[in-house]
């Protein structure tokens, strides 16, 4: 019995090892690349000048914020009332199907909701490249992920905390409410995901809102912007050398703020197990 | 006021196909502790909950029959979170809301509109008072639920329903949970909360039934078999399945 | 009221799902009219005046074998992983390796796309390669994508086989290769799950291919070729296109092959683990 388990136990570990090691020489390097531009002068303050070759990123982190900002408000109050309606309100049957339906939407590619967004929101609806088309684009796409997070976190309370509400007299309004505070580390988790994703994602807006360049901030919601991940598309894509630092900027910001995010929701579920 | 608080009539209970609860007939007087019991499985939960039409939850669940509180059809009622105000639950297992001891003998209060702070605090003080809790937690007030025993949970469950004042509390096995100490603090505090509110109780423990309760309900496999004075019952059952029961024989 | 209000929301979202269907297959009408099975040659040559071609097949083809052929790698190395977390593993290497799955998990593909062209690309020229962006360098960047998601859902399936099914198997004598193989069928869903998901994401992945994989329509006959997917080509060129054009059409064929491809493979994922299911509770 010895050789062979002992050779199995090794060869998995060599596995693991290198695959740790690739992910974490991976992550180092694409950190490393750009960290040092961090602290050029004006690197977060400045508009990109010279084809990108000079200044700094600033239109693109607001771009990006602003596009986080409108996913967000539209995308977490439907998403928070399809969750409760999964959840607590719908029949069995009819709340299987429906999650079914959300589980498909997730994994539907995002280039696809870039193309339907385009015809859609740009064309069908007259929104044209902007920061509206992009954002209902990026929505469409956040509102099955975050469903299908956040209902697995509702259904896990405990229907003895729904029977002890109902049986003080509560509305089923209210009884929703008490389920929603029961879950809530849960649903916030699922909340900064989805905000996550919808930070990275660079099909769907690519083609519906984002622009290579623009000489001014959106002001209205009809405007382009430009963004974090379509500058980096654009960059590597189409620039030369003395741009790629930009690029690389960008990208060590990405990942540094992925990694952050991530931290913070591990630690929100080390604080709810205990 | 008249003496009887619920009517049952005719009572046929379903899940599904599968009849749970066969031609029940029987009154609940008020002020007293009524006692429902018998083996597992004869439907003496299910008799509860429809007292408080908590079986509305339940998908598959349908009934006949009449259940009248105080000679009005509860299934014709206008308000029903009110009538749940006055006719409350409480639970097997301890069930305390993910907040403060104070949040949650509060939070019945603050569900029907009452959520001044000064009228609160000397309700919860009430409350927790009348369900022997309070010396125990008056300065962890502001703690969360959770940590206190068991048996302390299930007497501020007990203060949590006392505390929207009602007029009928409904328990459902509210010792079985819990240690011997505890259950013995609980059956003094329910003998007392008889003298002022309409007490419910399902248990499966004879001894407990025997104990505590004025009146006693005996189903079997949804039968209504027996009801009535406890001390009568327990001397001259008039049924053989009743006999069997107090004697240990089934159940 | 309330529950009226929920179930609009619900509503719309389910409506969502068979607006994107409807439109790509509506948008796709006329360049299925108008170009028939030509739309399965293996040219694609929207551009050219004189006879525009809009063949798929090469980028179809493409598109297979890079998934294929990657997907296999994932699959193995994923489940290595895997094993090895939940056999052999210390819980503290566990909880390293997890963490650092995740973060990758979350790295966008765009960033993944720069690292294949700017820091693998200048590797693969150092190494002889004739071009940067290839075949190779996507499905390398490809492999980092998805492993962290074969890897922690093959994990979560092993770590959930339920511990009585083990102990009964250790308790009637059998070898470790054997209780490792109960696990495993126990496991089989969530794994089949995990590596159909893999196919997927893969078979649908754009901004890696786009930028990596290379941009010549040729059909792949080594590593190191430069090829372009279906994902690249509609990500590529839906940006200029003339709204409403051939072109634009057949654009949207292959954004109707794409989601097709990826509801298809959804569904048989479904109808596969089901049956698995029922196979493995017996």
């Amino acid at each position: 019995m010895g050789q062979g388990v002992i050779a199995l136990r090794w060869t998995l570990r060599i596995i693991t090892y290198a695959v740790f090691a690739i992910m974490v020489l991976t992550l180092a390097i694409i950190v490393v690349s750009g960290l040092p531009h961090f602290f050029r002068p004006g690197f977060f303050t400045e508009w990109p000048r010279r084809a990108m070759s000079e200044g700094g990123i600033f239109p693109m982190l607001i771009g990006s914020l602003m596009l986080m900002a409108l996913v967000f408000e539209v995308s977490i109050p439907v998403g928070l009332i399809g969750t409760i309606f999964l959840s607590e309100i719908a029949p069995r049957k009819l709340s299987m199907v429906l999650q079914s339906l959300a589980a498909t939407m997730n994994s539907v590619p995002s280039i696809v909701y870039g193309v339907f967004g385009l015809s859609f929101f740009c064309v069908r609806l007259s929104m044209g490249t902007s920061l509206i088309s992009a954002s209902l684009t990026l929505s469409t796409m956040s509102i099955p992920f975050f469903m299908n997070s956040a209902v697995e976190f509702l259904r896990a309370v405990p229907k003895e905390l729904r029977e002890g509400v109902i049986a003080l007299g509560a509305s089923k309004l209210q009884a929703t409410l008490m389920v929603l505070r029961a879950s809530r580390n849960g649903v916030l988790t699922s909340l900064i995901l989805t905000l996550g994703r919808a930070f990275s994602e660079t099909a769907p807006i690519l083609v519906t809102g984002a622009v290579f360049y623009t000489t001014k901030l959106p002001v209205r919601l009809t405007d382009p912007v430009m963004t974090l991940p379509t500058s980096i598309y654009a960059i590597v894509m189409n620039l030369g050398e003395e741009s790629q630092w930009m690029a690389k900027g960008m990208a060590s910001l990405m990942v540094l703020i992925t990694i952050g995010v991530y931290f913070l929701v591990q630690l929100m579920r080390r604080n709810q197990r205990e | 006021m008249s003496d009887v608080v619920f009517e049952i009539k005719n009572l046929y209970a379903y899940y599904g196909d599968h009849c749970v609860l066969n031609d029940i007939n029987l009154k609940i007087r008020s002020k007293r502790i009524t006692a429902i019991m018998g083996p597992s499985g004869c439907g003496k939960s299910t008799l509860l909950r429809c007292l408080n039409r908590l079986n509305d939850l339940i998908p598959d669940f349908s009934l006949k029959g009449q259940i009248l509180f105080r000679g009005q059809d509860i299934y014709r009622i206008s308000n029903l979170t009110e009538y749940r105000r006055r006719v409350t639950m409480v639970f097997q297992k301890p069930n305390p809301f993910p907040m403060s001891v104070f949040d949650n003998v509060a939070y019945g209060l603050r569900i029907h509109g009452i959520t001044k702070k000064s009228v609160l605090r000397e309700k919860v003080e009430e409350a927790l008072r009348k369900a022997a809790l309070w010396d125990e937690v008056k300065d962890k007030l502001k703690k969360p639920a959770v940590q206190l025993s068991g048996g302390q949970q299930q007497r501020l469950c007990i203060a949590r329903a006392l505390a929207v004042e009602p007029e009928v509390l409904l328990l459902d096995e509210p010792t079985s949970a819990l240690d011997p100490i505890a259950t013995t603090k609980i059956e003094r505090l329910l003998e007392e909360l008889a003298e002022q509110y309409t007490v419910v109780i399902v248990t499966h423990s004879m001894g407990q039934a025997l104990r505590i309760s004025d009146e006693v309900v005996f189903l079997y496999e949804g039968k209504l078999i027996e009801y009535g004075d406890t001390s009568v019952i327990a001397k001259t059952p008039k049924h053989e399945v009743t006999r069997q029961f107090l004697t240990g024989k089934i159940g | 009221m309330f529950v009226l209000f929920t179930s609009v929301a619900a509503v719309l979202v389910a409506a969502a799902l068979f607006a994107i269907v409807f439109f790509i297959f509506s948008e796709s009408l006329r360049a299925i009219r108008e170009v028939g099975w030509g739309l399965f040659s293996p040219n694609w040559y929207p551009v050219w005046e004189l006879e525009p071609e809009f063949g798929v097949r090469t980028m179809l083809l493409n598109s297979l074998i890079l998934t294929v052929w990657t997907s296999v790698w994932v699959w193995i190395v994923g489940l290595a992983v895997a094993l090895y977390l939940h056999k052999y593993a210390r819980d503290r290497e566990k909880q390293v390796v997890l963490r650092i799955l995740e973060y990758v998990s979350g790295v966008p593909s765009v960033v993944f796309g720069l690292f294949g062209v700017l820091i693998l690309g200048d590797l693969f020229l150092r190494a002889g390669a004739w071009t940067a962006q290839n075949f190779l360098n996507a499905s390398i960047v490809l492999t980092i994508l998805t492993l962290p998601f074969m890897t922690s859902l093959t994990f979560q399936s092993i770590e959930k086989v339920p511990s009585h099914i083990v102990d009964g198997a250790v308790a009637l004598g059998a070898k470790d290769i054997h209780v490792l193989l109960v696990e495993l069928k126990y496991a089989a869903p969530g794994i089949v799950n995990a590596m159909l998901g893999v196919f997927n994401r893969i078979f649908g992945e754009t901004m890696i291919v786009l930028m990596v994989a290379g941009g010549a329509n040729v059909l792949v006959r080594s590593f190191f070729d430069p090829i372009r997917p279906l994902t690249a080509t509609l990500g590529s060129e839906i940006g200029e296109v003339a709204v409403g054009s051939l072109h634009y059409s057949a654009l949207f064929f292959i954004a109707l092959l794409v989601l097709s491809g990826c509801l298809i493979l959804n569904v048989l994922t479904n109808v596969i683990c089901r049956r698995l299911e029922r196979w493995v509770k017996g």
